[in-house]
């Protein structure tokens, strides 16, 4: 057992963040990661794009921007924080050694896609590694417990129901783990279906702990579809068109240019991945973007920007060398990378949940649903640093809780039946089925009622008759079938949830079969709860305008 | 897809098992790194990238996974 003012689970910007900030206001803090904390997860492979509010900006505007972007959906006093805050956490950045790109003493910058006036400052090489480092240096120096390998699993509670701590066990060796703490921050991201995008791997396991342990969870109908090179890796599909790429249809033809004839090649991804879905579901694929028709000029950006640094010189020279191609020379196909859920748990503008003792940062918790390049770092940085604050306050003035040994018993029983099953279904396989059922595009890309339908009815199957004989012989199946639970749960709840929502929103949610945006009924968000049943309890959620600046019109 | 981990090089530092993602790597008895669940692998080349003596080759290109066409 160890014993901890802050627990905080996920070692990535919202959980280093929070680490920092809650070391810094003088509890003592643990932070653990299932892998290894500053180099797992999403934030490490990020492109390290970072929306900032400088002084001379105006920050209506920008929240504007953001509000307009996520159709309304959005926590508008978040958004207003997030910005608020990020010159100061930029400062702070710096104060621990990192440096953004800088031009005759004035910050470079890139007006953020989807914007008029969000600007994107870049840390010097164009990537987030570098930052997660830091960041990790720094938490250790502020005396931060870091427990590296030990995967979370359950969050323990009190009679009363009240979070005090998590349950885990060590990834490497069978080690059970109980950390007791007054405060837990779940920052572990919202989790995905392993696609075949890199950043596709993470597996997002705490909103569905705090679903289970009664929190409230938002926004389960909306999920973040990238676009990505079919067999290998690629960063910067934004900033391709940037530089003047174009995306084709397998006639060649520069279809975005008849989808949206002002943005094109860019308008927000989402609007790309439903017309290439489109163009593909017409006969009319591969689609590609076209770099064959970038001058010298165009690669040389790119190169600069995306490929000087990192991993891409490598996988640029073995696809050279050893498949015969340069990925900025021949065009390749490309395809959507499932690339996360973007439903998240509940949470007030303080990083608090609906159960007390617990808070959430990061991807973890609802950030809105437009997957903005830089909104993501700056508004996990903001809630990692806002849940930090008020997990360490909350911890102050709160005793030690009695954690219920019998739930925590019973919770460690159902985590390790899987050993004990002779079934005949293997976490790996229960995942394939589940990608098969969701990647397709007419499922949760082009939707439809029918075709979601059809999806949720092989889910549940997979559910009913493959979960419960789910075996595992070793601890890393066991993580598997645990980690495999939860997408099933996910996929459950995102396909119900987009067949609620009965309307389009072209940046973010595109319903075939009803293409209009319906303000009357749909301007509010879906929150699903664990019933008493146990089943999936979906309700709606006013959106309260009447307390935010921007309304529409 | 990780591809190799030259034996004769690894000096068995450990720092790929470390850092890998997917928790692809182990040391094995001998101190040496082993590829141990390559299906796993997440094709980052954080090891390839991190490695001291160059011992580790991944290919780029990643397992096939369902598509959405």
């Amino acid at each position: 057992m160890i014993e901890t003012d802050i627990l905080i689970v996920g070692g990535g910007f919202g959980g280093l963040w929070a680490a920092l900030r809650a070391a810094e206001c003088g509890g003592s803090v643990t932070l653990v990661d299932k892998s290894f904390a500053g180099k797992s997860g999403h934030s490490y492979f990020a492109g390290g794009a970072m929306m900032v509010l400088l002084p001379e900006d105006d920050l209506d505007e920008h929240v504007h921007d953001i509000v307009v972007g996520n159709e309304w959906l959005v926590d508008q006093e978040m958004v207003s924080a997030v910005f608020a805050s990020s010159y100061a956490r930029l400062k702070d950045l710096e104060h621990f050694g990192i440096s953004f790109r800088k031009s005759g003493g004035q910050y470079v910058w890139t007006k953020a896609r989807g914007t008029h006036h969000v600007k994107n400052l870049w840390p010097e090489n164009a990537t987030a590694a570098d930052e997660v480092t830091l960041l990790r240096k720094a938490a250790l120096s502020r005396g931060v417990r870091i427990v590296n390998h030990v995967y979370i699993y359950e969050l323990a509670k009190d009679e009363q129901g009240r979070v005090c701590g998590a349950l885990g066990i060590g990834v490497r060796e069978s080690r059970d783990f109980f950390f007791k703490a007054k405060s837990t921050i779940l920052a572990t991201n919202s989790g995905s279906y392993r696609g075949h995008h890199l950043a596709c791997e993470l597996q997002g396991t705490g909103p569905f702990m705090a679903y289970d342990a009664g929190a409230a969870i938002k926004n389960p109908e909306f999920h973040y579809v990238n676009i990505r090179p079919a067999k290998h890796e690629i960063e910067g599909s934004g900033i391709l068109p940037a530089v003047g790429a174009r995306w084709k249809n397998a006639k060649g033809l520069h279809f975005m240019k008849t989808y949206d004839p002002v943005l094109q090649d860019r308008a927000p991804v989402y609007k790309i991945i439903v017309a290439a879905a489109k163009e593909a579901l017409s006969g009319h694929a591969p689609i590609f973007i076209d770099v064959e028709g970038m001058t010298e000029e165009e690669r040389e950006r790119f190169h600069i920007l995306q490929v000087s640094h990192g991993w891409m010189p490598i996988l640029f020279q073995k696809c050279e060398r050893e498949e015969g191609y340069h990925p900025l020379q021949t065009n390749i196909e490309w395809q959507p990378a499932y690339e996360s859920n973007k439903l998240g748990i509940s949470c007030d503008i303080n990083c608090r949940t609906s159960l007390e003792g617990l808070f959430a940062a990061g991807m973890a918790r609802t950030l809105g649903i437009n997957s903005f390049t830089g909104w993501s770092i700056a508004s996990c940085i903001w809630s990692g640093y806002t849940a930090g604050e008020s997990a360490y306050h909350y911890a102050r003035n709160t005793l030690w809780r009695h954690e219920d040994w019998a739930y925590l018993r019973e919770r460690r029983r159902v985590f390790f039946e899987p050993l004990e099953r002779d079934g005949d279904s293997e976490p790996d396989d229960l995942v394939y089925e589940l990608q098969k059922t969701l990647f397709p595009a007419d499922v949760l890309i082009i939707m439809s009622e029918i075709k979601l339908q059809e999806a949720l009815e092989r889910v549940i199957y997979l559910k009913r008759e493959k979960m419960g004989c789910m075996r595992a012989s070793t601890m890393r199946d066991l993580i598997k079938a645990r980690e495999t639970q939860t997408m099933v749960l996910s996929a459950e709840m995102t396909l119900r949830a987009s067949i609620m929502r009965k309307e389009t929103r072209e940046n973010i949610f595109y319903r075939e079969d009803y293409p209009n945006p319906d303000n009357a009924k749909w301007l509010k968000w879906i929150v699903v709860q664990k019933g008493s049943d146990g089943d999936i309890k979906f309700s709606t959620e006013d959106i309260p305008f009447d307390k935010y600046k921007f309304r529409p019109r | 897809m990780i591809r190799n981990i030259d034996q004769m090089a690894c000096v068995g530092c450990g720092i790929c098992e470390m850092i890998c993602p997917g928790d692809v790597i182990l040391m094995d008895d001998r101190e040496k790194a082993r590829i141990v669940y390559a299906k796993d692998c997440w094709t980052c080349f954080s090891c390839e990238m991190t490695c001291p003596v160059k011992a580790i080759d991944v290919h780029p290109f990643r397992k096939p996974k369902p598509m959405a066409w």
